[in-house]
């Protein structure tokens, strides 16, 4: 049986409609790559796109749900959205992914925060993300070198 | 030797002294056992040269300085050896009689042994309100010296000494008898001869009224009557002129504290008895006999408590009514100490929620002074006490359904009981007061409308203008007011304030008012048409304030968290600001802005210590009116809509030290009020999901520097492992708040350094 991994692809859906740029754009990629070693269990709300090949889809859970199975799990990987901060909070750390947003801010240490480079930081970090423009190019392309670190 | 008698002096050898001996040589025999000691002091004439001519049985005691009437005394007892002693002044005769009958007179009752003074005059003493043998001519066993000591030299001169030694005499169980026993001697007013029973002529205070001997010796005279009055006259000494009973354990009781006590004890409920205001304690002769009593009497007098322990034992307490801690008590007793409180009438109502029966007093009716400063109200009548049955005490001491005295010298004799049903119509009539300041032509026309469109009616609207201070007569709009007014029968007046703000503007409406309620609205305030019908309806005789729901239109409506308690005032949830599930009404610590209460409730005022700002005056008002008794309620049926004017407003004062200073206050009454008031420090999340659980990794560093918190958020399931933390909609949070506590302005304000979502959040709160 192999380790769980959850992950946390989609960052909240914008009023405007638009793509949130928080989101990573080379989740089925990823997936694709980890679902040999980790049964991945994707989590997030109803109406989301299921990202093939994860083992399991776990929408709308209460929090004391996500508690459970977050806890239950190996490790986490997650964009800039509410999931990382909830982990903190129940002492589970994991991967985040970030883009336009500064993991020194808006992350925690004890994660590793992959980050493609610096230069593709927003330089507004506070204001709101519905009118900032998506960019595929500011992702880094994971591959399995970057998990090497999984005990973390 | 068997007598010793001792005559002090002070100059006057000629004129008293030598005819003084001259009458115990004729009328003495001195070849009995006795010995005359002359103790002189101060004498610059002839004295000691005269007594030292006599020869034997006469001795000189010699002190060259005036020392004063005990001491000179004090000094001839030492100095003498008789088995009785014989104190003589130098201004007495002896008459004419059989030799030594004067002296056989005064040793005759000591066959008794149990006497220790004999004279030929026991008469009172006004200070001391006992009577006593006068020491002019007495006889004193010698072992009462050995027993109590020598007089008192504190009285000086002299005057009172006697008094005070025979009190004491009489302390150690000895007697003082007067000689002979038939009847007091008297004064012959022509020839001022003492005449009577006993041979002696007595000139009184022939030395003490020679001003070459002693100068102010009415001050004298009065100062000792001073010390014999806080030694032994507890009428005097504690009964603030007469104003106060104070009775001891052997003292008579007068016919009206005797009518009451035997009233209370016949009408006392149970056995747990608390008495407030109980005096000297001599209501305990009248409780003792009652099987199992348990009974605290208290007074705010120190003096009397202690006369009551020492009299009845240790059943008393100081305590002020005002901050007693009261139990739960079977009765309550109050008799004439209402009147004393200028919150008499409410404690009245106070004391009901603490016993199952309250029996009182307070004089009918009385004429401000007649009982001096000590009473703080005055022509009191049943419609100050309401709910109670009444009698009246009459001076005799009778107890009648009516009055036989119109001026304070009947007491109302009042009686309430758990359950019994008093019915008492409730006055109904109402004044409204609008305090307003620049708001002529935004909202104060919107609340005076609201007034004129009520559905009960209002007796009479006094708007205070505490601002331009404007004729409004002159002005069109309100000409149309004041005429719509006339219509409806509503007597109108606009007052000047005094610029002093809102507690004050209030008290000068209370001043003015001749209604039973006052309804007060605020200037930016705009009442539903039946607001005033539904407050009165929600009246009863306990009620001293009820208000409405006082709603702004851009607030949300719900919150589940509104309280009206007092500790909970730092919760800034106010009841009356929101819609509740249940609509009846219900009782509340304190009211809010605008609601109807009455004046006979008021008589505490308002806080006028507050700055003019007024911040929390009307907090204060009703809570007080609460502490003193009466009823506070919020009927939510009645929706006041309160614009909350930026514009204008008797409160507008941008100097935020007045508001500080009246907050301050505030925590001063919360402090006396024994109030420990829930801080809690606010949160405000108007952020995302995410910013919640940021926070959420630091709410234990939190919980540990703020042990209240409350958490204004927009998801609140974030918190709900958390179930005693308050949790509000962020919509309840006032502009400023939200401001002051928004996560991402204060990252904006701080972007040139790099702060972690965290560590913002600690920095915000922590």
């Amino acid at each position: 049986m192999k380790p769980t991994l959850i992950i946390s692809p989609y960052s909240r859906k914008l009023i405007n409609g638009k793509q949130n740029a928080k989101n990573y754009p080379y989740w089925k990629e990823l997936v694709n790559i980890l679902n040999k070693k980790f049964d991945i269990i994707q989590i997030g709300n109803s109406g989301e796109d299921k990202i093939d090949g994860c083992a399991d889809y776990k929408f709308n859970l209460s929090f004391d749900q996500l508690k459970d199975i977050t806890l239950a799990a190996e490790t986490f990987i997650s964009v800039d959205n509410f999931y990382p901060h909830f982990c903190n909070t129940i002492g589970k750390y994991g991967f985040v992914i970030w883009g336009k947003s500064d993991p020194n801010i808006f992350g925690y240490e004890k994660n590793i925060n992959i980050i493609k480079d610096r230069k593709f930081l927003r330089p507004d970090q506070f204001n709101t993300w519905e009118d900032v423009i998506f960019n595929a190019n500011v992702f880094k392309k994971l591959d399995i070198s970057d998990f090497n670190n999984f005990n973390k | 030797m068997k007598y010793s008698i001792i005559i002090p002096t002070y100059n006057h050898c000629d004129d008293l002294l030598k005819p003084c001996i001259d009458s115990i040589i004729k009328y003495t025999n001195l070849e009995s056992d006795i010995e005359i000691i002359i103790s002189a002091n101060g004498c610059k004439d002839n004295t000691k040269e005269y007594v030292e001519s006599l020869g034997h049985p006469f001795k000189l005691v010699w002190n060259s300085d005036a020392i004063g009437f005990s001491r000179a005394i004090n000094a001839g007892i030492e100095a003498s050896t008789g088995e009785y002693v014989v104190l003589l002044n130098n201004d007495i005769i002896l008459l004419e009689q059989e030799k030594n009958t004067w002296i056989d007179m005064l040793v005759e009752p000591f066959k008794d042994a149990t006497v220790g003074i004999t004279g030929p005059i026991k008469g009172p003493s006004t200070p001391a309100n006992r009577e006593f043998i006068i020491f002019f001519c007495c006889m004193i066993k010698r072992e009462v010296f050995d027993k109590i000591g020598f007089l008192d030299p504190i009285f000086g001169v002299g005057g009172g000494e006697d008094t005070d030694f025979c009190i004491r005499a009489e302390s150690s169980d000895y007697k003082t008898v007067q000689v002979p026993s038939t009847g007091p001697l008297d004064s012959n007013d022509v020839s001022n001869i003492m005449i009577g029973g006993f041979p002696i002529y007595h000139v009184g205070e022939a030395t003490m009224h020679d001003t070459n001997c002693v100068s102010g010796w009415s001050a004298i005279f009065d100062n000792n009557s001073r010390i014999l009055a806080e030694r032994y006259n507890h009428q005097w000494r504690l009964g603030n002129y007469c104003e106060r009973a104070v009775i001891s354990k052997d003292d008579p009781v007068p016919p009206r504290e005797h009518t009451r006590y035997t009233w209370a004890k016949e009408n006392i409920v149970g056995t747990k008895v608390l008495e407030i205001g109980c005096s000297s304690g001599y209501g305990w002769r009248y409780f003792k006999d009652i099987p199992n009593i348990d009974y605290l009497g208290i007074d705010k007098d120190e003096g009397v408590i202690t006369f009551a322990k020492e009299n009845f034992g240790d059943r008393f307490k100081i305590a002020d009514i005002n901050t007693f801690d009261f139990e739960q008590y079977d009765t309550i007793v109050a008799f004439e100490v209402l009147e004393h409180l200028d919150n008499g009438k409410e404690i009245a109502q106070k004391l009901k929620k603490h016993c199952k029966c309250l029996l009182g007093t307070v004089p009918f009716n009385e004429t401000p002074g007649m009982w001096g400063h000590h009473h703080k109200l005055h022509k009191l009548s049943q419609k100050d006490f309401l709910e109670f049955d009444y009698k009246f005490i009459h001076l005799e001491g009778g107890i009648y359904d009516f009055p036989d005295h119109y001026e304070g010298l009947n007491l109302i004799l009042m009686k309430w009981e758990q359950g019994k049903n008093y019915d008492i119509p409730i006055n109904k009539t109402v004044t409204a007061v609008i305090p307003t300041k620049g708001r002529y032509h935004t909202t104060l026309p919107l609340a005076i409308m609201s007034v004129i469109n009520q559905t009960a009616h209002v007796d009479r609207l006094i708007i205070i203008d505490d601002g331009e201070k404007l004729d409004l007569r002159e002005n069109v709009l309100y000409t149309y007011f004041f005429k719509l007014l006339d219509d409806k029968g509503i007597k109108w007046e606009v007052v000047f304030g005094n610029g002093k703000g809102i507690a004050h503007s209030h008290q000068l409406s209370i001043n003015m008012c001749e209604t039973e309620w006052i309804w007060r609205l605020d200037d930016d305030c705009s009442a539903e048409p039946n607001v005033l019908e539904l407050l009165l309806e929600s009246v009863d005789s306990k009620t001293g304030a009820v208000g409405g729901l006082v709603m702004n239109p851009v607030m949300p409506k719900t919150n589940d968290c509104a309280s009206s308690k007092i500790k909970d005032i730092f919760l800034g949830l106010n009841e009356q600001w929101f819609i509740p599930n249940d609509k009846s009404i219900k009782q509340v610590d304190h009211l809010y802005s605008s609601f109807i209460y009455r004046k006979s409730a008021a008589s505490h005022g308002y806080c006028l210590d507050l700055s003019e700002v007024g911040h929390r005056e009307e907090t204060i008002f009703t809570h007080e009116m609460k502490r003193n008794g009466w009823d506070i309620k919020i009927n939510p049926n009645a929706v006041t809509h309160h614009f909350m004017n930026p514009e204008g407003g008797i409160r507008s004062y941008s100097n935020g030290s007045l508001w500080q200073h009246d907050e301050n206050l505030f925590l001063e009454k919360l402090k006396f009020w024994n109030i420990d008031a829930d801080k809690h420090k606010l949160i405000v999340l108007d952020n995302g999901l995410g910013d919640h659980f940021a926070f959420k990794s630091i709410l234990n560093e939190i919980l540990e520097k703020h042990s209240k918190i409350i958490i204004a958020c927009c998801y609140p399931d974030v918190f709900k492992d958390y179930p005693d933390i308050p949790l509000i909609s962020i919509a309840s949070v006032s502009h400023a708040d939200r401001e002051k506590y928004n996560l991402y302005k204060f990252l904006i304000d701080n972007q040139k350094e790099t702060i972690n979502l965290v560590d913002a959040y600690r920095r915000l709160y922590l």
